[in-house]
């Protein structure tokens, strides 16, 4: 029995952290930790310990496929579910995604008024949240 | 109840502001993309069409998630020939169309 409390959103586009953390944080309430690249989300991840990690896929240097595997690397981080958000989603990616182990994915571009509950649908359905 | 009318009315303003900031910004951005697009169409090197497509696939995420729905479709579109030329198609001229389209806000 959880809830999304804490989301750590991360995108290299700052005009995307910008939207997504209003929107998570005005019309969800969650609190809202960014990070601008893989390896900040690495580290706050680890810090943060987030109920929740939307990651972009598409990153210059260490993409979100990277960052998704080395957070499962991590003991600390290993846990932490993780959404994949991505401009480019075709049905088999979506597969591969799911298949990694991603809760869930979102597709780019998003409606900022539906996200959080977008979120939350996931999470719950994954068996994060609520039951 | 109320204070959760409150919450997405106070969200709604918000969101508005940034819609205007990003729709201020968005003109700059096109204008990279557009300089992107023909250095790739003149220079036909895979690094500067990579680069093309990378922009083109930012601006489809980011200007639909803003509200600017068709400048994001036309975007999205040109990402698509994009990557059909670098897979070895000729697609420059729909490549070129759907840039215009982008300026002209998808029309």
């Amino acid at each position: 029995m959880s809830e999304i409390r804490k989301v750590l959103l991360v995108d290299d586009d700052e005009d995307i952290r910008v939207i997504g953390e209003m929107a998570l944080q005005e019309v969800g309430g969650f609190g809202v930790v960014l990070a601008s690249s893989g390896a900040e989300a690495l580290e706050l991840a680890a810090q943060e310990q987030p109920d929740v990690i939307m990651l972009d896929v598409m990153m210059p240097q260490m993409d979100g496929l990277e960052t998704f595997r080395r957070l499962n690397e991590q003991p600390a981080t290993a846990a932490l579910p993780v959404v994949f958000v991505t401009a480019k989603v075709q049905r088999h990616e979506v597969q591969r995604y799911l298949e990694m182990g991603a809760i869930g994915v979102i597709c780019k571009p998003f409606d900022p008024m539906g996200l959080p509950a977008e979120l939350t649908a996931i999470f719950e359905r994954a068996g994060q949240g609520k039951g | 109840m109320t204070s959760e009318i409150q919450d997405r009315s106070r969200a709604r303003t918000k969101l508005s502001e940034l819609r205007g900031r990003f729709g201020e910004r968005l003109g700059g951005r096109l204008d990279e993309l557009e300089t992107l697009v023909k250095r790739a169409h003149c220079e036909r090197s895979p690094g500067a069409l990579a680069e093309a497509i990378n922009a083109a696939h930012r601006l489809a995420g980011t200007a639909g998630s803003y509200g600017f729905v068709e400048q994001g479709e036309a975007a999205a579109g040109l990402e698509r020939s994009l990557r059909r030329i670098a897979g070895g198609q000729d697609e420059w001229e729909a490549a070129l169309g759907a840039l215009s389209r982008a300026r002209l806000g998808g029309k």
